[in-house]
């Protein structure tokens, strides 16, 4: 059974990331990542939800502290490095960016918990069916890989191969490992390419895999979806864009506030989503 | 712990240290506390200014602009033997509190002065440096001025060789 055509759980994710990568936004950025480690805690549970939050906030902090070494615009200095001023808001800039691309690969996370690869390949067979190809075999090279880096690892432990008390020994091992997986991958790939070329994979009709229309709540999700990412682009032109130099500052708060809120309202429906799905027994991974 | 992670580990930390010592830190109290030398008889000296005026009353700009466009007007600077025109404009710009923010190593341009940088009133916006009413063509941190000399820092919105610019 199908809650949710492949269409619509493809659009109300994918409209959320214009305005995270394109709008200047601490607020963007922030409900974005937000919503993405929601939907992750549904679909993968509460530890992995705390771990990507942890991750996420992690990374935007590094990236936070090590944007003011290069960009030293900003009125505020916090210090002052062998003559260069060492400002907030260039922190405040390293922290959206770092919030935004952690945002980004959150939801494109929960969008692969929300899909399986045949309903991607089946949405986008009707296109382009090569571009379906990539994009499912893309999805599943990580898991694969993965598995793959743990098999030769722990096959190596117990032949008692490449295992040294020193951390650099260990550094090498792993070092080893990854290349023996990385070699099996290209092999591997050759070889599915060969098998999916035999059997026509790539073309038109035989890419498709399900001929299932959306419904009317598919088409309501997706008419909601761009309507809440047209009216937070134009929320954002008319006011609600947030400056980080000289000064953090917005052209127009009561703007702001209705392009958070517009936000907001738009990345719940990915959230809802995927607790519906969850609460109706779905298969998420 | 073998021999090999020790060895590592003490030339990673002597790097570390080396690095250290070749960086500087201050506060902002202390950066700014630092006061040029009074103009005397005997001393060599310049004259800075850095001004704005090509966009002192442009809109949509989200910072205060003097109302006249001038950061800096014509004040006398003592010149030190051998001084460039960016050590010059670096220690005025740390005397008046102005954050001034510049690239390269060798061939060093002004980006920012005060909040102000370049493109951000244009394709063509940024700071030129004129040393008495002439562009020179090296940069201001090869170009050593003499006493007397006049040196402005001018915004242009566009850029342009106008009248006494070479």
């Amino acid at each position: 059974m199908r809650y949710f055509h492949p269409l619509s759980k493809l659009t109300a994710v994918i409209a959320l990331l214009p305005v995270i990568m394109f709008c200047t936004s601490l607020t963007a950025a922030g409900l974005g990542l937000a919503a993405a480690v929601v939907g992750l805690t549904i679909t993968r549970g509460g530890r992995y939800g705390a771990k990507a939050l942890f991750l996420s906030l992690g990374a935007a902090v590094l990236i936070a502290l090590t944007n003011p070494l290069i960009s030293h615009r900003g009125a505020t200095p916090l210090l002052f490095i062998n003559g260069r001023a060492y400002t907030l808001e260039a922190m405040l800039f390293g922290f959206d960016l770092g919030l935004s691309a952690a945002a980004v690969i959150a939801l494109l996370t929960l969008l692969q918990d929300m899909t399986r690869r045949e309903e991607l390949l089946a949405l986008m067979g009707r296109f382009s069916p090569k571009l379906a190809l990539a994009v499912s075999m893309s999805l599943g090279f990580v898991p694969k890989i993965r598995r793959k880096t743990a098999d030769i690892s722990s096959a190596q432990l117990t032949s008692g191969l490449l295992r040294g008390e020193s951390c650099t020994d260990r550094v090498v091992s792993s070092g080893r490992v990854f290349m023996a997986a990385a070699a099996w991958s290209a092999e591997a790939a050759a070889e599915t390419a060969q098998v999916m070329n035999s059997r026509c994979y790539g073309m038109a009709r035989l890419s498709k895999s399900s001929a299932a229309k959306p419904k009317a709540r598919d088409k309501a999700i997706c008419a909601a979806s761009l309507l809440l990412m047209a009216v937070t682009a134009a929320l954002y032109a008319k006011g609600g864009r947030q400056w980080f130099y000289p000064r953090l500052n917005t052209e127009d708060w009561a703007v702001s506030a209705l392009f958070a809120v517009s936000f907001a309202a738009q990345c719940l429906l990915p959230v809802f989503m995927a607790a519906f799905i969850k609460k109706l027994g779905g298969k998420m991974r | 712990m073998t021999k090999k992670d020790i060895f590592i580990l003490l030339a990673a930390g002597a790097a570390v240290i080396g690095a250290a010592f070749n960086v500087e830190i201050q506060t902002p109290e202390e950066f700014y506390s630092a006061h040029p030398d009074a103009v005397t008889e005997d001393s060599d000296w310049v004259t800075l200014t850095v001004e704005c005026r090509s966009i002192a009353h442009r809109k949509g700009y989200d910072k205060t602009l003097p109302e006249n466009g001038v950061l800096i007007d014509g004040e006398k600077y003592v010149l030190t033997k051998d001084e460039t025109v960016f050590e010059v404009i670096s220690k005025a710009a740390a005397y008046q509190r102005l954050p001034l923010d510049h690239s390269g190593g060798r061939n060093i341009y002004i980006t920012g002065i005060d909040g102000i940088y370049e493109f951000d009133f244009g394709a063509q916006s940024g700071w030129l440096y004129t040393v008495n009413g002439i562009a020179p063509d090296i940069n201001c941190g090869e170009y050593r001025p003499k006493s007397g000399d006049e040196i402005v820092f001018k915004y242009v919105d566009t850029y342009y060789r106008g009248a006494g610019m070479s």
